[in-house]
């Protein structure tokens, strides 16, 4: 389903007061028919019985689940407001790297992607599903081996992300430097951000680790990359219900 | 490419680890089974291990298959294809995260990480699966999507302490 910003406050605001559609302005009434088709709204601008759980979690959210991605000029959202059952999901359209995109075209997606959003309702243990689906954590044909690390200049990293035309660095391979690349963070609330993960197509994923003005690059699997994303939501959620922090030698 | 680890399953088990171990006489397989988990035969899976959980959650729960693929899947890529393949004919909204190959006791074999939906709940299937003599060993872990942090280290302890099938039922080795 898609929606507009007035489309999320019409279903938010459902039920504290009769919307009926003909009082509604052109936009407001075309977004109405959305949330009816979809069964969230009655015909008289209440939230329907099924449509609850999402409600709960779009009015009274526990915890929160953000996926920030930057790839050339652009940056996108992905945010999972989370219920008791079920999480609520708004999100641009997913920056995934597709098999076949080149460095320049993935640097110049448009970043206008207009007024409306991708939504999602989902049972709360599909979230991090969610969140693998729209960043595009899949297997990789070819993709890092072993314990492979680079270490590169923060700010070229940054400028290359950009823009594909930024210099490759002395000590890097120009190969790796010429692939398509996204930059995607998980940030909870509570929680704040957990992981920063460069996507660079073919040649894999990899964790970013900040070390003063140079990043570390360190080879992640799909496998591993699905783990960041699991394990902050769990962090979070510890937070939230005021359990325990997990202990560092569990493992 | 991973070395899980270079023994044979009996002597790690019997170095590594203090639980009982799950056999099935039949198709000579065997995994350690964790304390307090039940344990189930049933005519889909060789060994069914099951964790103890309150009502009302999602029981997580591990599977060994045993199979012989014809002989056009007999190699571990074809064999992985036909796989994924028939998960995803099989099972709702299947989304695969991540296809590794692994290494048992020199043997190759893929570690398949997916996701699908089942009644309420979103699950993480993490798969293992070796040929070997014609007969594939197949081990399902299964838990909530949200768990699976908690649980795939756990899945990985099993799979070292596993002991593939040497025959299908009935089958003399």
């Amino acid at each position: 389903m898609r929606l507009t910003e007035a489309g999320v406050d019409l279903f938010y605001r459902s039920g504290s007061w009769y919307r009926r559609r003909r009082k509604l302005d052109p936009e407001r009434a075309e977004q109405f028919d959305r949330l009816h088709e979809a069964g969230l709204l009655d015909e008289r601008g209440r939230a329907t019985e099924d449509a609850q759980p999402a409600l709960r979690a779009l009015r009274n959210p526990w915890m929160t689940v953000t996926v920030q991605a930057t790839a050339g000029q652009f940056g996108r959202q992905w945010i999972a407001q989370l219920g008791p059952t079920h999480a609520w999901i708004i999100a641009h359209p997913s920056p995934a790297i597709g098999p076949h995109l080149t460095a320049e075209q993935v640097a110049a997606l448009d970043e206008s992607h207009g007024k409306e959003f991708e939504v999602q309702i989902v049972p709360l243990s599909w979230t991090p599903v969610a969140a693998c689906q729209w960043i595009g954590i899949n297997p990789r044909e070819a993709r890092p081996t072993g314990l492979e690390t680079k270490c590169i200049s923060r700010d070229s990293l940054v400028r290359r992300v950009a823009d594909p035309a930024e210099p490759c660095p002395e000590g890097i391979d120009p190969e790796f430097w010429a692939q398509p690349m996204l930059l995607w963070a998980v940030i909870t609330n509570p929680g704040g951000a957990h992981c920063l993960v460069l996507d660079t197509g073919h040649d894999g994923l990899w964790q970013v680790q900040q070390e003063d003005s140079d990043v570390e690059l360190e080879a992640a699997l799909p496998h591993d990359a699905w783990r960041l994303i699991v394990r902050a939501m769990n962090k979070a959620e510890r937070i939230a219900t005021g359990e325990p922090a997990e202990d560092p030698h569990q493992d | 490419m991973s070395h899980v680890v270079q023994e044979s399953p009996e002597a790690w088990r019997a170095a590594n680890w203090p639980w009982e171990t799950a056999r099935d006489e039949e198709t000579g397989a065997a995994i350690p089974r964790p304390p307090e988990w039940e344990e189930f035969h049933t005519p889909e899976a060789r060994i069914v291990l099951r964790a103890p959980v309150p009502p009302g959650y999602f029981a997580w729960n591990v599977a060994l298959t045993v199979e012989r693929p014809p002989s056009e899947l007999a190699e571990i890529s074809a064999y992985s294809s036909a796989m994924i393949g028939t998960m995803a004919l099989t099972m709702t909204d299947l989304y695969v995260i991540g296809i590794d190959t692994i290494e048992l006791y020199e043997l190759e074999g893929r570690r398949v990480l997916s996701a699908h939906r089942s009644g309420p709940y979103g699950l993480a299937l993490e798969q293992f699966w070796f040929l070997k003599d014609g007969i594939a060993t197949i081990f399902s872990g299964t838990c909530e999507a949200t768990d699976h942090d908690e649980f795939t280290n756990k899945f990985s302890q099993l799979v070292q302490g596993m002991s593939l099938a040497t025959r299908l039922p009935g089958e003399q080795n």
